[in-house]
C-alpha cells in the first residue's frame, strides 16, 4: 500500500464536517438577519422616526388691531429673521466678520457666539432684518450650509405713540405685553402651526415632511371702541397739560357715556411702541386703570345722589355750614370759603365739605359705603385690559366716626380714574351704571355684543336733575368755570385730592392731585371726559379746576364735534341759580 | 496557460469574487453618500484594479515554490510583527506601520504567511497523529498571535486558533486531541475574560446585555445598536428599490460604516434580498475553496486551501455576526467588501493562491500524504 501512490478521497468526510460547521454558523446569522429585517423592521423603524424628526414651529401672523372707524393701530409685517448653523462654521472669525461688517454688528461679539454654541444647529444672529439687510447678508457669498432665514412678524404700530400703554406691544418672541395686545392675546396671538422637517446626519434641512404638518392659524383682528382722532386730540391735550405744569404724570379718559364705550385712554409719560426698548418705566403705566388715588371732590355727587335715592336728603334741603367751621367729634372741618346756609346744589357747586360731612351724617356709615359699592367703587369695571386696579374700599366694619366726615369729601377711599369716569356714566346716563369697554369686535364678526353690565344705581330723575342741573352750575358759577365752552353746555365736577407725603404718611399740603371729570351736552349727555393730573408742580394753585378742568373741556367739545353732536343753540348756558 | 488548464479554472470563484467586490462598492459608495463625500468609493475603485492586477499575478507561477521559502516569509511577518512597536500608538493600539502614502498592517500579511508556513510545516508530517506532536505547531500558532494579542488586537489574534484547528483537522489529526484543546482552551476563558482590557470587556457585556426594541443604550451597546437599526431600515428589498421607510440620514449613521460595518450598508441597500446574495456568494466562494482543497492531491495546495477558506469563512462569519448582536463588536473586515487597500489586496493574494491551488492539480511523488484522512 504503501508502494502504491496514495489519492486522497475527494471532500472526504473531514471536508463535509468542515463544511457542515461553516454552514450552521451561516444558518444562525441568517436567523438572525431574518429576526432583525423581518420582526424588528417596523419597531426600529418607529423609533428612528420619533427621535430623527424635527418639529418646527409655524408662526402665527398675529391679527392686527382697529380703532372704532377700522383705523389700523397695530399690525404685523412679514421679515426675516438671520440665524447660524455654527456646527457648518470651518472658519467662524470670517464669517463673523462679513456679517457684522453688512448688519453693523460687533465682529468680536458675534465670533463669541458662534465660539459658544460651535456644537448647535442653530444661533440667531439678528431678528427682523429690513429688506436691505437681507440683501446684503445674501450678497456676502457665504457657505449655504452655514446659515439660513426664517421668516418672522414685526409688530408695527402706524399711529406711533398713540394710545401706547392702551394697545401695549408684542415682544420679540410674539408675546403680548401690556395693553389689549396682553389682554385679548388668546384672540390676537393666533395659533402656530407645526410642521417636520428631516435633518441630514449634519443637521441641515433637507425634507418637510409633507403629511405631517399643521398650518398655523392667523390671529384674529381685534377693533376697539377708541377713535384714534379723539385719541389723537385727547393725546394732544394732554401733552399741553404737561407743558404747562409739568406734573409727574397725568391721564385722560373719553367714555361714551350711553354705551360705556371708551372713545380714548392716554397716560402721560408715554412711549413709542415702535421703540420699546426707549421706554421708561414710568411711562408703561395705563394710569386710568392702574393709579389709584382718593377722588376728593369729584366724589360728592355720587354721596348727594345716593342720599337723594335713600329719601335721606331732598333737593330742597338746606344746610348751614357754620362759617367754614364745623366740629365733628374730636375733628374741625374746614371749607376753602365761609359759607353761611348752603342748598344742596350750593354745596356740589361750592364744593363745600362741611355740607357734604353734614349730608353723610344723614346717610350714616352704613349709607354711605352702600354709595361707594353702588357707583362701583373698590372693585374692577372688568374693562379688557390687563393689571387693572381695584381701588380701595375698606370693610365698613372698619369705618370710624372720621369715616362719616372723610368719605362724603371722598377721602379714605381711592379709585382709579376709570372708576370715577364710570360712576359719572350712571350719572350721565339715567342713574344706570355701565361697565366700561374697550372692545368693539373681535376678528371678522359683523358685530359682537360686549357684554355690558348695567345696573340701576339712582332713580333716572335725581341723575338728570344733578347732571343737568347742579352740576351744569358747578360749570356756569362754580369751581369749573374755566371749563366753560361755548359750543355746548356741560356738566362736570372738579377734584382736588391731597396726595399723602411718602415721608410724613400725613396729608400733605403741596402735593395734590387735580382732577376734572365733565360730560354734555347736559340734556342729553354723549361723551364724559375725565382728566386727572398727578402731582403738578407749576402754573397757579393746583386745583383740579385750574389745572384739569381747561384741558378736559377742550377734549370734551372736541369729542362732541367729532361725534357730531349739534352744537347748542338753547340758553342752557344762561340757567340761572336757584337761589 | 494550456487549454487543459483554462478547464481548470474556478469561474465560481472568479464570479463570486467578482460580485462580491462589486456589492462592497455599492456598499461603500451607500456609506459615503450617507456620509456626504465620496473620497472612500474612488480610494476603493483603483485598490480594486491593483486587487484585480494581484489576482492575475499570483496566478503566473505555481504556488508550491511558496513551500520552498515558507520559513523566511513567516519569519519576516514576525519581524514586521515586532516593528510594530516602534510607532506611535494610534486610538491606543499599535497595529499600523506608516508608509507615508498608507498605513500597513503587518497582522493582515502575517495571517497568510502563518498559513503558508503552518501548510508548508504539516505536509509531509505524521507527528501530529500523537498529542505531544501538536505541540509545534501550538508553538508555531502562539508566536504570531501573542505578538498580535500585544498590539492589542484580540478579534485578529483570536482568527488564528480556528485555522490552526481546520489545518491540524483537515491534515488528520485526531479529532478527541482537538476536541481535548478546545475543551482545555474553553476551562481557560476566565482567564481569558480577567486578562481583558476593560474597553474588551464591555464591548461583550454590550453583546450580552442588547436589546432589540430599538431604544437607546450607552457606551459601546450605542454602536451595536445603530448596526441593528440599519439592518433593520434594510427591510426586504432595501433603500435601492424601496421607498426608504425613514428619511433622515442620521438614523443611518454607523461608526465604521464602510470598513468592519459594511454588511449594515449593504444590507441597507439591498435589503434581505440582499444580504441573501452576499451570503450564498460566500458560501459559493468559500465551497468551492473547500472543494478544489479537496480535488488536489497537493498537501500542500489542501492545507493551504483550507488555511485560507477557514480563515476568511471565520472573518464573514465573526463579522457578519457582530454586526447583528451574535458576537461582540470586533475590528474584523469583511472579505472583499470592507474599505481597505492592503486588506483588499491581501484577501485577492490569498484567493488567488486558492484558484492556483485549483489550476495545478498535480502531486508530490514523495511520501502518502493524507495517509490518516479518511480515519
Amino acid at each position: 500500500m504503501a508502494s502504491q501512490p496514495y489519492f486522497p478521497p475527494p471532500a472526504a468526510w473531514r471536508h463535509r464536517l468542515l463544511i457542515g460547521m461553516f454552514a450552521l454558523l451561516g444558518i444562525a446569522i441568517s436567523g438572525r438577519l431574518i429576526q432583525l429585517q423581518g420582526f424588528k423592521h417596523t419597531q426600529f423603524a418607529a423609533k428612528v422616526t420619533r427621535q430623527s424628526l424635527v418639529r418646527e414651529d409655524v408662526i402665527a401672523r398675529p391679527g392686527d388691531i382697529f380703532d372704532r372707524h377700522g383705523r389700523l393701530l397695530a399690525t404685523s409685517i412679514n421679515t426675516r429673521s438671520l440665524f447660524l448653523i455654527p456646527k457648518q462654521i470651518e472658519n467662524p472669525w470670517e464669517i463673523a466678520g462679513k456679517l457684522a461688517k453688512a448688519l453693523d454688528l460687533k465682529t468680536d461679539q458675534l465670533f463669541e457666539r458662534i465660539g459658544l454654541n460651535q456644537s448647535k444647529h442653530f444661533l440667531w444672529v439678528k431678528r427682523r432684518l429690513s429688506a436691505i439687510e437681507v440683501e446684503k447678508v445674501k450678497e456676502l457669498g457665504l457657505p449655504p450650509q452655514t446659515f439660513g432665514f426664517r421668516d418672522e412678524y414685526l409688530r408695527r404700530y402706524p399711529q406711533g405713540a398713540l394710545a401706547a400703554q392702551v394697545i401695549g406691544l408684542r415682544d420679540i418672541d410674539g408675546q403680548g405685553r401690556g395693553g389689549v395686545e396682553q389682554s385679548l392675546n388668546d384672540t390676537l396671538a393666533g395659533h402656530k402651526g407645526w410642521r417636520e422637517l428631516i435633518r441630514d446626519a449634519q443637521g441641515r434641512i433637507i425634507d418637510v415632511q409633507p403629511a405631517a404638518e399643521e398650518a398655523s392659524q392667523p390671529g384674529q383682528a381685534v377693533t376697539l371702541t377708541l377713535d384714534a382722532v379723539i385719541q389723537l386730540f385727547t393725546e394732544r391735550a394732554l401733552d399741553e397739560v404737561v407743558e404747562e405744569f409739568r406734573p409727574q404724570a397725568c391721564c385722560a379718559v373719553v367714555l361714551s357715556a350711553e354705551t360705556g364705550q371708551v372713545l380714548a385712554m392716554a397716560s402721560r409719560p408715554t412711549f413709542d411702541p415702535n421703540e420699546p426698548e426707549a421706554a421708561a418705566a414710568e411711562a408703561w403705566k395705563n394710569r386710568v386703570i392702574t393709579d389709584i388715588y382718593e377722588p376728593g371732590s369729584t366724589f360728592k355727587p355720587c354721596v348727594v345722589a345716593w342720599a337723594l335715592q335713600k329719601h335721606v336728603l331732598q333737593q330742597t334741603d338746606v344746610f348751614n355750614c357754620e362759617q367754614g367751621a364745623y366740629r365733628m367729634g374730636r375733628r374741625i372741618l374746614h371749607d376753602h370759603h365761609p359759607y353761611g346756609d348752603l342748598s344742596v346744589t350750593d354745596i356740589l357747586v361750592k364744593s363745600s365739605n362741611i355740607g357734604m360731612a353734614k349730608i353723610g351724617e344723614r346717610l350714616t356709615n352704613q349709607g354711605l359705603y352702600a354709595a361707594a359699592m353702588s357707583f362701583g367703587f373698590g372693585r374692577q369695571t372688568g374693562i379688557e385690559l390687563p393689571a387693572e386696579e381695584s381701588g380701595l374700599v375698606r370693610p365698613l366694619k372698619e369705618w370710624t366716626s372720621y369715616s362719616t366726615g372723610s368719605v362724603p369729601m371722598g377721602q379714605e377711599i381711592s379709585a382709579t380714574p376709570l372708576q370715577i369716569i364710570s360712576a359719572y356714566s350712571a350719572l350721565a346716563n339715567r342713574g344706570r351704571l355701565i361697565s366700561p369697554h374697550l372692545v368693539l369686535r373681535l376678528g371678522e364678526e359683523k358685530s359682537r355684543p360686549t357684554p355690558v353690565i348695567v345696573s340701576e344705581v339712582v332713580q333716572a330723575e335725581i341723575a338728570e336733575w344733578l347732571t343737568q342741573t347742579v352740576l351744569t352750575e358747578v360749570i356756569t358759577r362754580g369751581t369749573g368755570r374755566k371749563a366753560q365752552g361755548k359750543a355746548y353746555q356741560i356738566f362736570g365736577k372738579t377734584g382736588t385730592a391731597q396726595k399723602q407725603d411718602p415721608q410724613t404718611g400725613l396729608y400733605s399740603k403741596s402735593l395734590n392731585i387735580s382732577s376734572f371729570v365733565c360730560g354734555g351736552p347736559a340734556d342729553h349727555p354723549e361723551a364724559l371726559v375725565l382728566v386727572t393730573v398727578d402731582q403738578p408742580s407749576r402754573g397757579g394753585d393746583g386745583f383740579g379746576g385750574t389745572v384739569a378742568a381747561p384741558a378736559a373741556a377742550k377734549i370734551l367739545e372736541k369729542t362732541l364735534q367729532q361725534q357730531r353732536v349739534p352744537v347748542n343753540t338753547t340758553i342752557r348756558s344762561m340757567i340761572q341759580p336757584r337761589r | 496557460m494550456t487549454a487543459s488548464r483554462w478547464r481548470l479554472v474556478p469561474w465560481l470563484i472568479l464570479l463570486s469574487i467578482a460580485a462580491l467586490i462589486g456589492l462592497g462598492l455599492s456598499g461603500i459608495a451607500r456609506g459615503d453618500e450617507l456620509a456626504g463625500s465620496s473620497k472612500f468609493y474612488a480610494k476603493q475603485l483603483i485598490w480594486v484594479g491593483v486587487a484585480g492586477c494581484v489576482l492575475l499575478v499570483v496566478n503566473l507561477f505555481n504556488y508550491r515554490i511558496l513551500a520552498r521559502f515558507s520559513l523566511p516569509i513567516f519569519c519576516v511577518a514576525v519581524i514586521l510583527l515586532c516593528v510594530v512597536f516602534a510607532f506611535r500608538p494610534i486610538n491606543g493600539a499599535r497595529r499600523w506601520i506608516p508608509l507615508g502614502f498608507m498605513s500597513f498592517q503587518p497582522s493582515e500579511v502575517t495571517k497568510l504567511a502563518y498559513i503558508i508556513a503552518l501548510a508548508s510545516y504539516l505536509r509531509f508530517r505524521e507527528n501530529y497523529r500523537r498529542m505531544s506532536g501538536l505541540a509545534a505547531p501550538f508553538a508555531m500558532t502562539l508566536l504570531p498571535m501573542a505578538l498580535i494579542y500585544k498590539e492589542p488586537n484580540l478579534g485578529t489574534c483570536l482568527l488564528f486558533l480556528p485555522v490552526l484547528f481546520a489545518m491540524l483537522f483537515t491534515a488528520g489529526a485526531r479529532p478527541r486531541h482537538l476536541i481535548a484543546v478546545i475543551l482545555l482552551g474553553t476551562c481557560l476563558t476566565p482567564v481569558l475574560w480577567l486578562g481583558m482590557s476593560r474597553e474588551q470587556q464591555s464591548r461583550v457585556l454590550a453583546m450580552i446585555l442588547q436589546r432589540d426594541d430599538g431604544g437607546a443604550v450607552h457606551d459601546d451597546g450605542e454602536h451595536l445598536m445603530r448596526a441593528k437599526r440599519v439592518i433593520a431600515l434594510g427591510g426586504t428589498r432595501g433603500s435601492q428599490i424601496d421607498e426608504p421607510l425613514v428619511n433622515d440620514p442620521a438614523a443611518y449613521y454607523v461608526p465604521e460604516a464602510r470598513t468592519d460595518f459594511i454588511f449594515c450598508m449593504i444590507v441597507e441597500r439591498w435589503g434581505f434580498v440582499g444580504c441573501c446574495l452576499t451570503l450564498a456568494l460566500y458560501a459559493g466562494l468559500y465551497g468551492q475553496g473547500l472543494l478544489i482543497a479537496a480535488a488536489t492531491r497537493d498537501p500542500f495546495g489542501r492545507l493551504l486551501a483550507v488555511g485560507i477558506v477557514t480563515l476568511f469563512a471565520t472573518q464573514t462569519i465573526i463579522n457578519t455576526a457582530m454586526t447583528v448582536g451574535l458576537m461582540p463588536i470586533t475590528g474584523i473586515t469583511l472579505p472583499l467588501l470592507s474599505y481597505g487597500g492592503s486588506s483588499l489586496a491581501t484577501t485577492c493574494l490569498a484567493l488567488g493562491l486558492v484558484i492556483n491551488v485549483g489550476l495545478h492539480q498535480g502531486y508530490e511523488l514523495r511520501g502518502q500524504p493524507f495517509r490518516f484522512a479518511a480515519g
